[in-house]
């Protein structure tokens, strides 16, 4: 029989074995907190994912409130559709705040809209991107506030996004603001290559975006799960008979093939419920990602739910992985091939022009050579004296507006500027002269 | 990165990146988990952070059951009479926004008449001034259920058979 345990007492321990006993619940500590941990929430990563999330949703707001503007007074002014008065309830909550319980005039609604018009164009741009962006989301949820009645899913899920963006680094890539800080750089010297934005914030807010969309999936698919219509596997039926998202062929289809409603019910829950728990495997992802945007292509078309979908599948590309989009890159500049662009470099307006135009080559597809200081083999030094000249990898020289319209067709940086290279005709009509002009007066510009 | 972490403001930036994030995830959870006493509890503390970003959103589209649709219409009674009925969801675009405003729009009307009727009605006698309105009706055909079999016979949702209709009262037209 084993005698009564005794229990040293604490004071009696000494300091270093104190230490010895807690040495490896410390190890395990650290190891979580600075391995498991910052490998969750804080990898050192580009915002890339968020770049193409920003643009995509500050275009799709851009385009929602721009049709509402004739409608303003009608859906958020005090004469409209939801006079200040029938929300004295919503009011009464001090947190449910919206800029235009405060406004008086109507210039003020007009004014406020435009300056929120403006803040989207710019998020779009990623023009001044740590300013607008609040802009963006202090407006869209005044307009949701002052109105909720119009107010429906993809406002909702724009209100999520939009605060993770908001504390997101966003407008690193991809953006004016990133254009500005390579031309900035290439104006001191062309060859400065600034490096791409990376911190652990930015993934950690990535991850933010991957959860919501993830909780987003998971109780859209539990509440669907808690319906008999769904269980019985007739709610794309119902959805379709309703006169909202009536449509005449599809109904038709489905009245005659009426197992493909249970294969697109059914199919629907088992995408929104596989998705939170497969999406973050490595393997399973591409496949979650491609039915999750399948999924909302069938809302788009079928329903004619436009901005919802588009809205939804941005915050998808949370998921996009930066290999991919890398991998995306180098398949395009391999598809493009080597560009070397040839200026004067004792001309200060080229250099300008060049750091200009090399600032939006994200992608570091154009290689320089100053014919001054590193003579071309493909382009006489009489030639460039007239005009720059562009080298393709087939040994072909272009010069001048010829060099400018082949490059910006295939720097996606500069794809903004294809309308006005390739307007058939007049581009080549008035380019020509304009570009010859310039490059014989470069001198004096 | 965390070998970087040696210094005291780096590591304090951590730990509150690390506070903002585990707040934030939980926030998302909270704000669509079911009525429970865990997430009644933890909704106090979290109700500000939630209503004044707008996080405060359940995820069920369509769910747990979908709405059977219905359609809004609404008659114009002119000064001798007659009775012109309009179906206003069928000019709308499907394509632009508008059509779902509008449709919330009419939704609210027919949902609480006493609080949006009047300028509703307002609104509509406004637009058809050339009928020489005198009053408005708004009239909802509330959808029944309707099979493939009934489709298959050449059936319209809409049809008599599978609505019910329900007239709300006549509103006068404001004097012009």
């Amino acid at each position: 029989m084993p005698g009564p345990v005794t229990l040293a007492p604490v004071q009696a321990t000494s300091a270093p074995a104190r230490r010895a006993t807690l040495a490896p619940l410390r190890q395990a500590w650290s190891r979580f907190w600075f391995q498991d941990w910052s490998r969750l929430w804080f990898q050192d990563k580009s915002t890339s994912p968020l770049e193409i999330a920003r643009i995509g949703i500050g275009a799709a707001l851009l385009l929602h409130y721009g049709l509402a503007s004739p409608y303003l007074f009608t859906l958020w002014g005090d004469d409209g559709w939801m006079p200040r008065a029938l929300l004295a309830d919503d009011i009464s909550d001090p947190w449910k705040q919206s800029v235009f319980f405060y406004f008086t005039a109507p210039w003020q609604w007009a004014a406020f809209h435009a300056f929120f018009l403006f803040c989207c164009a710019a998020l779009m741009l990623g023009w001044r991107t740590s300013w607008v962006k609040w802009g963006v989301l202090v407006g869209n949820i005044s307009y949701d506030y002052r109105n909720p009645s119009i107010a429906y899913g993809v406002h909702a899920i724009l209100a999520c996004l939009l605060l993770i963006l908001c504390f997101a680094p966003i407008g690193r890539a991809m953006s004016l603001d990133r254009v500005r800080e390579v031309w900035s750089a290439k104006r001191k010297n062309l060859e400065a290559d600034p490096p791409a934005f990376s911190s652990p914030w930015a993934f950690a807010c990535t991850r933010l975006m991957q959860i919501q969309m993830a909780v987003l999936f998971f109780f859209s698919a539990t509440d669907k799960l808690r319906g008999d219509d769904w269980w019985s596997g007739d709610a794309i039926w119902k959805v379709f008979v309703s006169d909202d998202y009536y449509n005449g062929f599809l109904l038709d289809l489905l009245a005659s093939q009426y197992w493909l409603v249970n294969v697109a019910t059914y199919g629907t829950i088992l995408i929104e419920i596989a998705y939170p728990f497969l999406i973050w495997q490595r393997r399973s992802r591409p496949y979650l990602l491609v039915a999750a945007i399948f999924l909302h292509l069938q809302f788009a078309l079928l329903m004619n739910l436009y901005f919802f979908s588009f809205v939804m599948i941005m915050g998808h590309m949370s998921f996009v992985r930066r290999e991919w989009l890398s991998a995306l890159g180098a398949w395009w500049k391999r598809k493009i091939g080597d560009m070397e662009m040839i200026y004067d470099g004792t001309c200060g307006f080229c250099k300008r022009s060049m750091a200009w135009f090399l600032a939006f080559d994200g992608l570091r597809q154009i290689r320089i050579r100053d014919f001054r200081t590193n003579p071309s083999p493909v382009v006489s030094d009489e030639k460039m004296l007239k005009a720059l000249y562009l080298v393709l990898p087939d040994g072909r020289a272009l010069p001048g507006f010829e060099a400018y319209r082949y490059v910006v067709l295939r720097v996606p940086g500069l794809w903004w500027q294809v309308p006005f290279f390739y307007v058939p005709v007049f581009s080549r009509l008035f380019g020509h002269p304009i570009y010859n002009w310039i490059a014989a007066n470069r001198s004096r510009l | 990165m965390w070998r970087r972490l040696t210094s005291k403001p780096v590591r304090l930036a951590f730990a509150a990146m690390s506070l903002l994030v585990i707040w934030h995830t939980l926030a998302m959870a909270i704000a669509s988990a079911p009525e429970s006493m865990i997430t009644t509890s933890a909704r106090l503390l979290y109700h500000p952070y939630l209503t004044l970003f707008r996080l405060d959103n359940n995820w069920g589209f369509f769910a747990p059951t979908v709405e059977l649709g219905g359609q809004f219409r609404y008659i114009v009674e002119d000064a001798a009479g007659q009775r012109h009925t309009f179906v206003p969801a069928e000019k709308l675009s499907r394509f632009l926004p508008t059509s779902i405003w509008f449709k919330d729009r009419y939704k609210d009307i027919l949902e609480a008449i006493e609080t949006h009727g009047q300028a509703a009605a307002a609104a509509f006698c406004l637009e058809h001034a050339a009928l020489h309105p005198v009053a408005i009706t708004f009239v909802e055909l509330e959808q029944k259920d309707f099979s493939p079999a009934d489709r298959l016979s050449g059936k319209h949702p809409l049809d008599p058979e599978f609505v019910d209709e329900r007239t709300l009262e006549a509103i006068r037209c404001p004097a012009q």
